[in-house]
């Protein structure tokens, strides 16, 4: 027995010595990749052949890799337009969809232009540098409701304003298409209302009674416009929204809800601003005379007005343009 | 256990005191202190809590009741009093200790309720807290008090369960078997998701003579099935078999155990999630000389990287924890880390249970078998030297640990360890035939650990040294003056590995330590009898960085305890 013993153990530690001779694989992640020397593998480039049209491509793929795990930053930045769209992750390369581009923009929108792009690390001072070409942009009326964009020669109806309020065509500086409409209006004292275009029904914009929003989606549905202001005080854009508790068809005044929000154009923001306001935000109306419970799958209409705070103005102005719901996340 | 439970206790008390009385089956025993304690921060400190105050009276008394002579019951019940608690106001009365047991046919020896459990380094083992070897008196005065308030008794795990244990005699091949087993409940059902955790585990061990054996060990933690509803919450399994051998030639022990673990992580329809597999060895020999005085062992060990023993791995000190003394420290006003002082003074750091993920620890105590010899990926020999002589005047204990990493941890290269051990005592009364005593004790941990960066990734480099020294002299009979000292240094740079669930490496911090920690204490102590002392002391703590002196700050203490064992 003693021998047995003797044997297994001797046996068992050569075994294991020499076992442990072995070089075996590391364990965990590359350390190297983490904290290696950095160094790019390949440069940057994308899929296309240098023309992107994002009415049939969904998106436009980079690619390029590098050494270590780094965080990144992809700018894009429309010659034309001055749009501009940031892109960051965190990665080795750009394979996944993190290096995807899918024509949107961080503010207003890119046309068809040539654009700059970009490609920086935060740690590293290395940068890429290459040019895209969009044939056509992206087509935003399928990521809501658009209520109002401009598009097209036809008059604009606006009520009340001081005369002054005019659809701008064919402009260059429109954030997106060709057209935005100026508001304009004076604040005598008191009065609030300055103007407004006619409500917008659900019923013109989806054929249907109500716009398709869910009740439990509130916070998550978004009102986004772009504003330019002209730096004048006491301007506000109301966004108000109807709503046909009983279920009638249509709204009535005396006896249902409306909800409006009031945005106060800065009078430093003298350049477009992308704006976006989710409807759980919007307040009641003090005048409604419904359940007093916002219920977004019952809205029939929507109203967009030029406001003030009631304090005498002798002008109030800004530019508006591209008013549109997305569901989900902001424009 | 609160206040209205005491008439149910006060009940059980007189039962057993009626009993005592009239035929003398119950024995009490039991502990009593009272302390309190002042703690601040210096001057300089001006945007943290400056002081904290802090005492409390406890009496534990032990119910040992023997209904048969093969039975046995024993409670411990605390009463205790914090300081400030006037007229009962936070008094509490404790069930700590509540266990049944027995020999059934003068064979077989079971427990129930609170057991202490224990295997070996590689399955169950509860690893003594770190820079507790050799400690001077006034600190292992402290840290004594705390590892019995957390039930810590030697390396044993104290769980709840039931344990058995018998013995066979054989006429051939071996002498006997001892065989014993556990099961112990790790965790409870939660809101119907947690399920139930048990752990159990069996030992064989066949004996062929007074100095060898052969044997296996056996232990599982599993979740138990069907004690939730929760279709989605994976469950858990962990167990390590291993066998062991010891074997005495002439004069010389050869020892060796061997294992693997399999951890496996299954959903409801036990299909597998992960299943990890490791395994280890470790084999030595041990030789006596001077009559037993000196003893000299070295061994060789391996221990996968994958190798999982939630039993052996898991740690008694819990560094995530926040210290219970002025936890927020400095200008910076940051929540302080486990340091020496707490170490030493501080019972909430404990770790109760154990636990199937590593749990963290502190790099500058040591990181070099920071999960003891169940340490996973490690591989190297090892070496010890233990010396005291027959009349227990001098001893003195050397270890040195040399290892690699078994696998490189993110390349190829891999890590090399030293980890140092030296302490020594010398009782200088009895050298010199002093009446009174004087003795002095001493210990130095040094732990390293290296790796090439080939200059493509920072290199490793991180040393720790640690000194402990202590004095207790006896001016006069029974009044003892008690000193010691604790100072840890550490310097360089490693990287910490971030774990999943199934602790795998998934990432790393890298980061640089360059501090100091500092911690003196003083006291007199008057002992009435060997049962009864009066202990007051002071401690100063303090904690330097070389490079971020706004996170250095110092903590005083004083201290003052009443104990007495009846």
């Amino acid at each position: 027995m003693k021998k047995i013993v003797f044997y297994i153990l001797a046996a068992t530690i050569t075994t294991n010595l020499f076992l442990g001779c072995e070089k075996e694989d590391p364990i965990g992640p590359n350390l190297v990749d983490l904290y290696g020397p950095f160094r790019i593998l390949d440069s940057l480039t994308y899929t296309n052949s240098g023309v992107i049209n994002f009415k049939t491509d969904s998106v436009l793929q980079f690619s390029g890799s590098w050494t270590n795990m780094a965080e990144w930053k992809i700018e894009i930045k429309g010659r034309t337009s001055g749009a501009v769209k940031t892109i960051t992750g965190k990665s080795k390369n750009l394979d996944s969809i993190a290096g995807q581009w899918n024509g949107s923009a961080d503010g207003i929108f890119f046309r068809k232009e040539v654009c700059d792009v970009v490609f920086s690390f935060k740690d590293y001072p290395d940068t890429m540098k290459t040019t895209v070409t969009i044939a056509e942009p992206r087509d935003y009326s399928k990521v809501g409701y658009i209520i109002k964009h401009f598009e097209g020669s036809g008059a604009e109806e606006f009520w009340g304003g001081n005369g002054k309020q005019a659809k701008r065509i064919n402009k260059s500086d429109a954030p997106e298409g060709t057209n935005y409409f100026y508001m304009e209006g004076t604040e005598g004292g008191s009065s609030y209302w300055i103007g407004s275009f006619p409500p917008v029904s659900a019923q013109s914009i989806v054929a249907k009674p109500y716009f398709p929003l869910n009740d439990a989606d509130t916070a998550t549905t978004y009102i986004n416009f772009f504003v330019r202001g002209y730096g004048t005080a006491n301007t506000f854009i109301n966004f108000q929204i109807l709503e046909d508790d009983n279920g009638d068809g249509v709204y009535t005044e005396a006896s249902e809800d409306s909800f409006s929000y009031r945005y106060q154009v800065p009078t430093t923001a003298t350049t477009w601003q992308k704006v976006s306001i989710p409807l759980s935000k919007l307040q009641t109306e003090a005048n409604a005379a419904g359940n007093s419970k916002m219920e977004i799958s019952k809205i029939t209409s929507m109203f967009v007005m030029l406001f003030s705070n009631g304090i005498a103005t002798s002008k109030l102005a800004c530019d508006i343009d591209f008013v549109i719901i997305t569901k989900g996340k902001p424009l | 256990m609160r206040m209205k439970k005491i008439p149910i206790i006060i009940a059980l008390s007189t039962i057993g005191l009626c009993t005592y009385a009239q035929n003398q089956k119950v024995t009490f025993n039991g502990a009593a202190r009272s302390s309190i304690e002042s703690n601040w921060l210096p001057q300089t400190d001006t945007t943290n809590i400056d002081q904290a105050t802090g005492g409390n009276t406890v009496v534990d008394l032990r119910l040992d009741i023997k209904p048969s002579d093969n039975i046995r019951l024993k409670t411990d019940l605390r009463f205790a009093n914090p300081m400030g608690g006037f007229w009962g106001q936070g008094a509490t009365i404790q069930l700590r200790h509540l266990s049944l047991k027995g020999v059934a046919g003068n064979i077989f020896k079971y427990r129930f309720g609170d057991i202490d459990v224990k295997m070996t380094p590689y399955t169950l083992y509860n690893y003594d807290g770190e820079l507790s070897k050799n400690e001077a008196e006034i600190f292992r005065f402290t840290r004594d008090i705390n590892q019995e308030e957390n039930f810590n008794y030697g390396n044993f795990w104290h769980q709840q369960g039931v344990d058995g244990a018998f013995r066979l005699g054989f006429d051939k091949f071996i002498q006997s078997a001892d065989i014993s087993g556990f099961m112990v409940r790790n965790r409870s059902v939660e809101g119907n998701i947690i399920p139930d955790r048990l752990q159990g585990g069996t030992v064989v061990k066949c004996n062929i003579n007074s100095g060898s054996y052969i044997g296996f060990n056996y232990i599982s933690l599993f979740d138990l099935p069907k004690t939730v509803s929760n279709d989605t919450k994976e469950k858990y399994q962990n167990s390590v078999s291993t066998a062991i051998a010891r074997f005495t030639v002439k004069d010389f022990i050869l020892f060796g155990e061997a294992g693997a673990s399999v951890s496996a992580y299954t959903d409801t329809s036990a299909v597998a999630l992960k299943d990890i597999a490791g395994n280890f060895f470790e084999a030595g020999i041990t030789k006596s000389l001077l009559s037993k005085q000196l003893t000299l062992q070295a061994s060789y060990r391996r221990v996968s990287d994958d190798f999982i023993s939630a039993g052996a791995q898991t740690k008694r000190i819990n560094y995530s924890a926040t210290p219970q003394v002025l936890p927020l420290v400095s200008e910076k006003s940051f929540t302080r880390s486990v340091g020496l002082f707490d170490l030493v003074k501080d019972q909430t750091i404990y770790n109760p249970s154990i636990t199937p993920q590593l749990m963290p620890y502190d790099y500058s105590l040591n990181h070099v078998t920071p999960y003891g010899k169940a340490t996973p990926n490690r591989k190297g020999i090892s070496v010890a030297i233990d010396y005291t002589d027959s009349a227990h005047v001098y001893a003195s204990g050397l270890s040195v640990d040399l290892l690699k990493d078994v696998r490189g941890e993110g390349t190829e290269e891999l890590r090399n360890y030293l980890l140092f051990n030296w302490n020594g005592m010398l009782a200088i009364h009895k050298l010199i035939d002093l009446d009174n005593t004087l003795q002095i004790t001493a210990g130095i941990q040094y732990a390293q650990s290296n790796r090439d960066g080939k200059s493509l990734v920072p290199d490793v480099n991180l040393h720790s040294i640690a000194y402990d020294a202590g004095v207790v002299l006896e001016l006069a009979p029974r009044f003892d003056v008690l000193a010691g000292a604790k100072l840890l240094t550490v310097e360089g740079t490693e990287y910490a590995s971030v774990r999943n669930e199934f602790n795998e490496i998934t990432d790393y911090s890298v980061f640089s330590l360059n501090n100091k920690q500092t911690l003196y204490a003083g006291g007199i102590r008057y002992r009435f009898n060997d049962n009864i002392a009066l202990t007051l002391q002071g401690s100063t703590y303090n904690v330097t960085h070389v490079q971020k002196s706004e996170y250095d700050f110092s903590i005083q203490q004083v201290y003052m305890i009443f104990s007495m064992k009846f």
